[in-house]
């Protein structure tokens, strides 16, 4: 079975998580698969740019005129694509970000850069892994149940499911504003675990009810300002739907 | 036989029980909250509290256990790992392998409340019923229990309206209590009677004393049909739910697991079945194939925790699945309070 991945507008982080968080797990990558394309470890020197693959993992956002060309191209020659991350599965940063810029100034209209969209906006995705970066844990499972006709699943948990569990003081109780009754959950709660708030880096929960967050935090006294420039800031394109009613 | 000892001397217990070969967990103080962790040796238990944010759940039934490992008839074909899976037809092409040796270890859970026990009573009835979980047993087994009387609730708590103040027989292996600037302690089993001989003692006469622990808030049951639970209007109180799930965590008694089989890539013929946290909460819990899912509002999973605390439990088990500890409460962010759809408040 061939394998690849690719990366597009990104910090690369997600494939480098992959590389140092899959442990012995990585070999065994390797040695089952064939992985034609892995940027950061192996990339064909001329001829087919883009390999056919039957699964074919995509990082990044679609921000450059060359990354729509690339992921078209991955597209056509792989059966079944994989957003990996949050750039990939909802625009995170980028997506926010080039929005509050002008794209018309003349030093960033060389570079033929339109506003940051994920991977779905221009293709069909068939299955996305939301992190911030993406967790190899998550990413071996999927993949296995892949190989196994199986559909893969993502959490239908928000964080504070994993948080409570853990036995991790609220810090919604602390007055601090946290996203994780918002937030799509299998992180672990690593952040609130380290009194860290949550900032929903994995996009936001299956079923996430901004409205019902929003009356926890007034009955906490909090106010929801901060709440609401957290939640653009990774949710990207996913938080459109959420955040239609507030401004 | 009860004794009287100082608060000092009540502090060695832990020590002593370390020395007899458990594993000691008690409620310790950490980040302006108190949970139930495994107890370091420069660590006191916190002996003035009124809630752990965890319960002995955590310790009796783990988030993610495995179960067995079984070997299935993986190839590595040019098209990937195709792993057959066991069907109805033709021969089951899978091994269990016996690899699974249970960690025998004696658990001494210190300091816990009385709702706390009867959480453990709650457990001990669903899990060791015929046929018994093998893996709960093994940890329940010669487990020790140290009791800590509780005097008084805080707003959340609901044990007096339950009676799950009262420790039944056979799940406290002492009890204590504070009395003055000392502590009584009761032996009430065998375990018990061994752990206070080690402890310079001074008997002291007459019956241990029980207390009804004093409520900020006091309620009485009037609901425990699940018609009527049904009935109820729900909807306003609970829009500010987040479907976090918190209720069922921090809830000493929810029990429901998932089953899922985890695979490696380091060896992936060879197949873990394990045993992880699950809650009705979610919306897995009652989606079906095809993606029909019974639960769907926000209303009908909070009604369905209730009636399982209630009227299913009470008819399953003869016993209410809720102690009245309140963590369903006092952990929500929204606060939505289910005393309200089960008891009448009074005076």
């Amino acid at each position: 079975m061939k394998l690849a991945f690719y990366a597009l507008t990104s910090c690369e982080g997600c494939l480098t998580t992959l590389i140092t968080n899959l442990g012995p797990n990585l070999e065994g990558l390797w040695r089952m698969f064939d992985i034609d394309y892995f940027k950061l470890v192996r990339e064909p020197v001329g001829g087919v740019r883009i390999p056919k693959a039957d699964i074919a993992f995509v990082e990044g956002a679609v921000v450059t005129d060359r990354d729509r060309k690339t992921l078209n191209e991955i597209r056509n020659n792989s059966s079944f694509v994989v957003a990996l991350g949050t750039c990939a599965s909802s625009g995170n940063i980028a997506y926010t970000a080039s929005r509050a810029v002008d794209l018309d100034a003349k030093h960033l209209r060389d570079l033929e850069i339109s506003p940051a969209e994920p991977l779905s906006s221009v293709v069909a995705v068939d299955f996305e892994l939301s992190g911030c970066p993406v967790s190899a844990k998550e990413f071996t499972d999927a993949l296995l149940r892949l190989i196994n006709s199986m559909e893969p699943i993502q959490p239908d948990y928000s964080v504070c499911y994993e948080c409570r569990s853990k036995g991790n003081p609220c810090l919604l109780d602390a007055k601090r504003v946290c996203l994780g009754p918002l937030a799509m959950g299998g992180c672990g709660a690593a952040c609130p675990t380290v009194g860290s708030p949550c900032y929903s880096c994995r996009g936001p929960a299956v079923e996430a009810d901004l409205n019902a967050y929003l009356i926890v935090l007034e009955k906490k006294g909090i106010g929801k300002e901060r709440a609401l420039m957290m939640l653009r800031m990774f949710t990207g394109k996913k938080a459109k739907e959420l955040l239609k009613d507030e401004q | 036989m009860m004794i009287r000892v100082s608060k000092q001397e009540l502090l060695e217990l832990p020590s002593l029980l370390s020395a007899m070969g458990y594993s000691v967990i008690a409620p310790i103080r950490t980040g302006g909250i108190v949970k139930l962790a495994p107890l370091g040796s420069d660590i006191q238990p916190e002996l003035e509290y009124v809630r752990v944010v965890n319960s002995p759940k955590k310790f009796l039934l783990p988030d993610d256990e495995l179960l067995f490992r079984y070997r299935s008839t993986a190839t590595i074909t040019s098209y990937g790992l195709k792993i057959r899976f066991p069907t109805a037809e033709g021969p089951c092409p899978v091994a269990i392998l016996p690899e699974y040796n249970p960690v025998r270890e004696r658990l001494a859970l210190f300091g816990i409340h009385q709702c706390m026990v009867n959480s453990v009573r709650y457990l001990d009835t669903v899990m060791l019923r015929d046929p018994a979980d093998p893996y709960y047993k093994n940890r329940r087994d010669g487990m020790f229990i140290a009791e800590l009387d509780c005097d008084a609730g805080d707003e959340y708590c609901m044990c007096r309206t339950l009676g799950t103040y009262k420790v039944p027989a056979g799940y406290a292996d002492i009890r204590m209590r504070k009395s003055g600037d000392g502590y009584l302690i009761e032996e009430a089993t065998e375990a018990g009677k061994e752990l206070l001989s080690k402890l310079k003692r001074q008997d002291v006469k007459g019956k241990y004393p029980i207390s009804v622990p004093k409520m900020v808030k006091d309620f009485e049951l009037v609901t425990r049909d699940d018609q009527e639970i049904d009935a109820k209007e729900a909807s306003r109180s609970l829009v500010a739910c987040t479907l976090c799930a918190a209720c069922t965590v921090t809830c000493p008694t929810c029990y429901c697991m998932d089953i899922e089989d985890k695979f490696s890539l380091i060896d992936p013929s060879n197949v873990g079945r394990t045993r992880t946290k699950m809650s009705c909460q979610r919306r897995c819990y009652s989606t079906i194939a095809g993606g029909t899912t019974f639960l769907a509002a926000k209303e009908e999973r909070f009604k369905w925790r209730v009636k399982h605390k209630f009227p299913f439990s009470i008819n399953a088990f003869k016993l209410v699945g809720c102690t009245g500890c309140g963590n369903c409460i006092a952990c929500c962010p929204a606060g939505i309070d289910f005393r309200e759809f089960v008891g009448r408040r009074v005076a």
